[in-house]
């Protein structure tokens, strides 16, 4: 065989090795990508530090998007994105907030105009530094016009970010084999937050909102693992996200009729029926400390709902109707510090759940 | 046959047939013309029929329904070695692209927008002259995408090989500037290489190219196999990429090529 064939052939094999996947297929534990604000606010010199977990929705706000709300919108234009965004970073820079747990933030989507949210986030607040795993990176979703898709967790800290990690999640373990290979992959991101002398972990979540079958219980146990690691060291961390879970003792436990869209059948229900699922994170508040007491929650429920799926404001169902996003430490919150900004009703179809948090 | 097998054939469709338009083997993509009453056809190729020995005809039978087809290639004198030709085609896409819109699985277009009547125009000089133990063709062309006006920006298709060839549509017209080169390696081994570029003048994302190696195995002078890759790259919405083709498909091992078989009778 001709050597000059051999070197042509490894050249391809090579080339092919570098090549980007029709879909990511995540290890079980990668570096997310890094980001930098273009330009560098100096932080603040407190010891109180206000924590937010968010799901931004991809800067959407309350639009009718065809994947969660009954709606028919699929793809929004780069204007309308940058509305959305505009208003997050309103709300970020009112909340005084100093570690941002955020959750569907795109990067590289045509549904989001191809806006690097992270990017944009960093440059028009006073964050100055971000990681990102994403929990879905498809270059073509074969779906509803959907098209290319990255999007996922992001921690956004005012300062320096390190030992960052993006940890996999169970899968659905309730598709089949085509639907699951394009299908989202939940992450946690975890990375220390280099505070001058006291460095702490940020931690960010976002469990599967659809499954039907013990996925989020296993994903919850995931989450607590990585949790109970840090603790077992005796390092600090703030953690939370989007649980997509009521939390225990919940007086509803069923949005199925409520969330079904006019054309879908009760059979084809996902993610609407908690009632088998009350207490798969109560190890969670067992052993760490929750910005909203259960205590307090099961006192007025309505107050600390951070979700709804219907975004027609003339529907009853527009009001948040149910919580599920979640702030933890492994520490104590400033007492009676907790917020769950249901007055920014149009940036998302979450409400953000902020805490103040002090470090020892 | 469901729905759902439906839409995931006519995805497949549309996909191989960016994959494997314009292939350049055998004669198809060189200045010569089939002889006369040949006949040639493969597996993702076009069948092709000499009218005469320097004048073939060409469709693409397996993607005519939904995308009628049709290609003329005229060869004309040798001016100092060179073979020169010209190649017309014309392509109707708007029944695939709106079978392929709306909202549900294997549906790559949004139903928010909608395809007009859409014709694609592709005019083509060529030039192949042999080259050491093979065959170098250069090709020229001017394409024209009719109809398009009133496309949303929103409504593209933001993939390798798909994007290009539907930017016409979008820019009203393009250019296309290709080389390939063929020759024999060893035994019944034989390999193509060639390049394309395409250019949008004017467009927002305006510059497109594509390389393909193929290594083919003549069984006989009727029958070959064809394997190999297509790298590309382009100015794409999202920014500026390359891509291997085939990509790595989940669940399946990374590496597989493209193939072809490619008959002549």
């Amino acid at each position: 065989m001709n050597y000059k064939y051999v070197t042509l052939y490894s050249l391809c094999v090579f080339v092919l090795g570098s090549c980007d996947p029709l879909v990511t297929e995540f290890s079980n534990i990668e570096s997310p990508k890094k980001y930098t604000a273009k330009t560098l606010v100096t932080p603040p010199n407190k010891d109180t530090l206000t924590v937010v977990t968010w799901n931004i929705r991809f800067g959407i706000g309350r639009a009718n998007w065809f994947g969660d709300s009954c709606g028919d919108l699929v793809l929004f234009d780069d204007e309308t994105i940058k509305n959305g965004l505009e208003m997050l970073a309103f709300q970020i820079a009112e909340m005084d907030a100093d570690i941002l747990l955020l959750q569907e933030v795109d990067i590289d989507s045509k549904r989001s105009a191809y806006i690097d949210q992270v990017q944009w986030l960093l440059d028009h607040t006073s964050m100055n530094y971000g990681v990102y795993g994403s929990m879905w990176e498809v270059q073509f979703v074969p779906s509803d016009g959907l098209g290319r898709v990255n999007t996922g967790n992001a921690i956004l800290s005012k300062w320096p970010l390190s030992e960052a990690e993006r940890i996999q999640l169970s899968l659905r373990g309730d598709q089949d084999a085509l639907t699951k290979a394009f299908y989202v992959r939940r992450n946690v991101l975890k990375a220390v937050v280099n505070y001058p002398g006291n460095p702490f972990w940020a931690i960010g979540i976002h469990a599967s909102a659809f499954s039907n079958d013990d996925t989020k219980q296993k994903q919850f146990l995931e989450f607590k693992d990585v949790l109970d690691k840090i603790d077992v060291e005796g390092e600090l961390f703030v953690a939370g996200g989007d649980l997509n879970e009521l939390p225990p003792g919940a007086s509803k436990n069923n949005y199925c009729d409520e969330d079904r869209c006019p054309d879908e059948l009760p059979e084809n229900d996902e993610g609407c029926d908690f009632s088998n699922e009350t207490t798969w994170i109560s190890p969670l508040y067992n052993t760490y400390t929750p910005a909203v007491s259960l205590l307090d929650y099961l006192q007025n429920e309505n107050m600390y709902f951070t979700h709804t799926r219907t975004h027609n404001s003339n529907d009853e169902r527009y009001e948040w109707n149910r919580k599920l996003d979640y702030l933890f430490t492994n520490t104590e919150w400033v007492a009676r510090s907790e917020r769950t900004h249901q007055e920014a009703e149009l940036e998302s179809d979450h409400v953000a759940v902020s805490a103040r948090w002090v470090l020892p | 046959m469901g729905s759902t097998m439906k839409q995931f054939l006519l995805t497949f469709i549309f996909l191989s047939y960016c994959v494997h338009a314009q292939s350049n083997n055998w004669s198809l993509g060189t200045a010569h013309s089939l002889n006369e009453g040949q006949w040639e056809s493969g597996l993702f190729q076009p069948l092709r029929y000499g009218i005469s020995d320097d004048k073939d005809i060409s469709i693409h039978p397996f993607f005519a329904i939904m995308i009628p087809n049709f290609m003329i290639k005229q060869s004309w004198k040798e001016i100092n070695g060179w073979k020169i030709a010209s190649r017309h085609s014309a392509n109707y896409p708007t029944p695939l692209l709106r079978s392929i819109t709306g909202s549900g699985k294997f549906k790559i277009v949004s139903d928010a927008f909608d395809f007009p009547h859409l014709i694609g125009l592709n005019n083509e000089i060529l030039v192949t002259k042999p080259f050491g133990s093979g065959l170098f063709t250069a090709k020229a062309g001017l394409l024209l995408g009719l109809g398009g006006k009133d496309l949303s920006p929103l409504s593209t298709i933001d993939i390798p090989l798909v994007y290009p060839r539907l930017a016409v549509y979008y820019n009203g017209w393009g250019l296309r500037f290709g080389a390939d080169y063929s020759r024999s390696l060893v035994g019944r081994w034989s390999g193509f290489i060639d390049g394309d570029l395409f250019l949008y003048p004017g467009g927002s994302y305006a510059l497109f190219y594509e390389s393909k190696i193929m290594f083919i195995w003549t069984k006989s002078s009727r029958l070959r196999f064809m394997f190999g890759y297509k790298i590309t790259y382009g100015e794409y919405p999202f920014g500026d990429h390359w891509q291997i083709v085939p990509p790595k498909l989940p669940t399946f091992p990374a590496g597989l090529p493209l193939i072809d078989i490619q008959i002549s009778w």
